[in-house]
């Protein structure tokens, strides 16, 4: 059939659906053939418009205002390749409203679901039977979605103690290698993003192209364990599920779009390969190296409990706050040394202030209405100024 | 093949395919990406896509190609989300089978 003639037929059939719904559909088929390079539908590789038709109403649960002729659901000779109930969308049992469930009307939902849970693991025992394996398909999609529901909670305990259990010895597997997946997210303006590893690597990235407010993870070393979830607050946090594994994780944010961007890890080093400037950076580790391009921020915080921090020119609206418990700390202030209020400790190492040696180890500057700047390490600490 | 894709696979099926593009993907290259795994319809996927659109899982855009607008889908927060619960569900699922079917020890 003819790519117009066949978008005319669809057109006629789809009469029952709101105006707007029919032409999103009528969008997407006419789209179709013209991906596809052909004029008409079969070779397009599309299937008739009345069985077109026929699973847009069935999605959309709407019946035909007509009866539209060649509609046999449950005729018992459909075309062999492309037999509908071989890959059901849910359209023929009762998916008239989707979510619209009361909350007992849910209960008593997961109660039956759970009744089909049984019966579908005694329908997978019997998987190799000849005939016998044409197992409900209602039945088959339920258990899927009954599992789901537990899931989601169990989740969310993984996460909240991927970082509240103390850190044992892992080591981190080579890069490189290993599972790689990858997940784009689209944000909103003000969102912020939390990132929860017990073990990894993260690198942080800007992508600079200000129509695109999605952020990429990438993932290297992931097992199928990690997981990227938007709280009620629209927070979002990315964690491992498992949590033997090391994640090491590429996550490019969108410029300008984020307030707070908040990573913790338990062990692992943490690298921002782009500047950022946001409200908030929160940079967190428990063993392992913080390393920076430009920041600027209302309110920076880079702790290592065992490492060191290098930073590139930071810009502070309000607050730095710098520790370098098992290291040294390396900063570069924006503007001159005068424009912060300085609280500057090295435990043990010698502390360099705008390239000149100081005889002690702390220094104190009490600027009023200034940014206060608070570095701390065990080791050596060199500050300069970029105004200087 | 004498196994169903049900609704909620084929879901995950079509969030992953989506998911893992950066700029998002279109219809056309959707349908073919899940046809070279399963035998499956434009009609079929449409309506798929739909209910992900709907349910907040995915969101379109347009963006001209050729002198028309191409609708791509992304994947929302929700959608990432979700997907993420369908791989691990996916793989403890498919876990227990395996015990059945290959023999393996839990």
């Amino acid at each position: 059939m003819k790519k117009y003639a066949y978008l005319a037929r669809l057109e006629e059939l789809l009469e029952a659906l709101p105006a707007e719904e029919r032409q999103d559909a009528l969008n997407y088929y006419e789209e179709f053939f013209d991906a596809a390079g052909a004029d008409d539908s079969a070779a397009a590789g599309l299937e008739s418009p009345e069985e077109a038709a026929r699973k847009i109403l069935e999605g959309e649960g709407v019946a035909p205002s007509q009866p539209v002729p060649p509609t046999p659901p449950a005729a018992p000779e459909p075309p062999p390749l492309e037999e509908p109930r071989n890959y059901p969308t849910g359209g023929t049992t009762p998916r008239q409203p989707p979510r619209p469930f009361s909350r007992k009307g849910w209960l008593l939902f997961l109660v039956v679901l759970a009744a089909a849970f049984l019966v579908q693991l005694a329908v997978l025992v019997l998987f190799f039977a000849p005939i016998g394996g044409s197992a409900d398909m209602a039945t088959a999609s339920s258990v899927t979605t009954e599992a789901i529901t537990e899931y989601v909670t169990g989740d969310a305990a993984n996460l909240a103690q991927s970082t509240a259990v103390t850190p044992e010895s892992t080591e981190l597997p080579a890069t490189g290698t290993g599972y790689a997946q990858n997940m784009v997210c689209s944000m909103k303006r003000g969102d912020s993003l939390g990132i929860k590893l017990r073990s990894g690597k993260v690198f942080l990235e800007v992508n600079e192209d200000i129509n695109d407010r999605s952020t990429y993870i990438g993932v290297r070393n992931a097992d199928e364990s990690f997981a990227v979830q938007q709280t009620d607050d629209g927070d979002w946090l990315v964690g491992s599920t498992d949590r033997s594994g090391a994640l090491i994780l590429t996550v490019k944010i969108p410029r300008g779009v984020l307030s707070e961007v908040q990573v913790s890890l338990e062990k692992g080093d943490i690298s921002v390969m782009d500047n950022l400037s946001l409200e908030e950076l929160e940079l967190e580790t428990g063993s392992g190296r913080i390393t920076t391009q430009n920041i600027s921020a209302e309110d920076v915080e880079l702790k290592t409990s065992d490492g060191h921090v290098t930073t590139g020119v930071v810009t502070p609206q309000e607050k730095l706050k710098v520790v370098a418990a098992g290291g040294a700390a390396q900063l570069i202030l924006a503007g001159n040394k005068s424009d912060y209020s300085l609280y500057v400790v090295s435990k043990n190492g010698v502390l360099r202030d705008g390239g000149e040696q100081t005889p002690g180890r702390s220094l104190k500057t009490g600027q009023i209405d200034r940014p206060t700047v608070t570095v701390q390490a065990d080791g050596d600490i060199t500050l300069e100024y970029s105004g200087s | 093949m004498s196994f169903t894709t049900g609704a909620a696979l084929l879901d995950a099926i079509v969030l992953a395919v989506v998911a893992r593009e950066e700029q998002g993907t279109y219809g056309y290259r959707i349908t073919q990406e899940v046809k070279q795994v399963l035998d499956i319809s434009e009609s079929t996927l449409y309506p798929v896509l739909r209910r992900l659109q709907k349910d907040g899982l995915l969101t379109t855009y347009d963006a001209p190609c050729n002198g028309r607008n191409r609708r791509y889908y992304r994947a929302t927060g929700a959608g990432c989300t979700q997907l993420a619960q369908y791989r691990a569900e996916w793989a403890a699922y498919t876990d227990k089978i395996n015990q059945f079917l290959k023999g393996e020890q839990p």
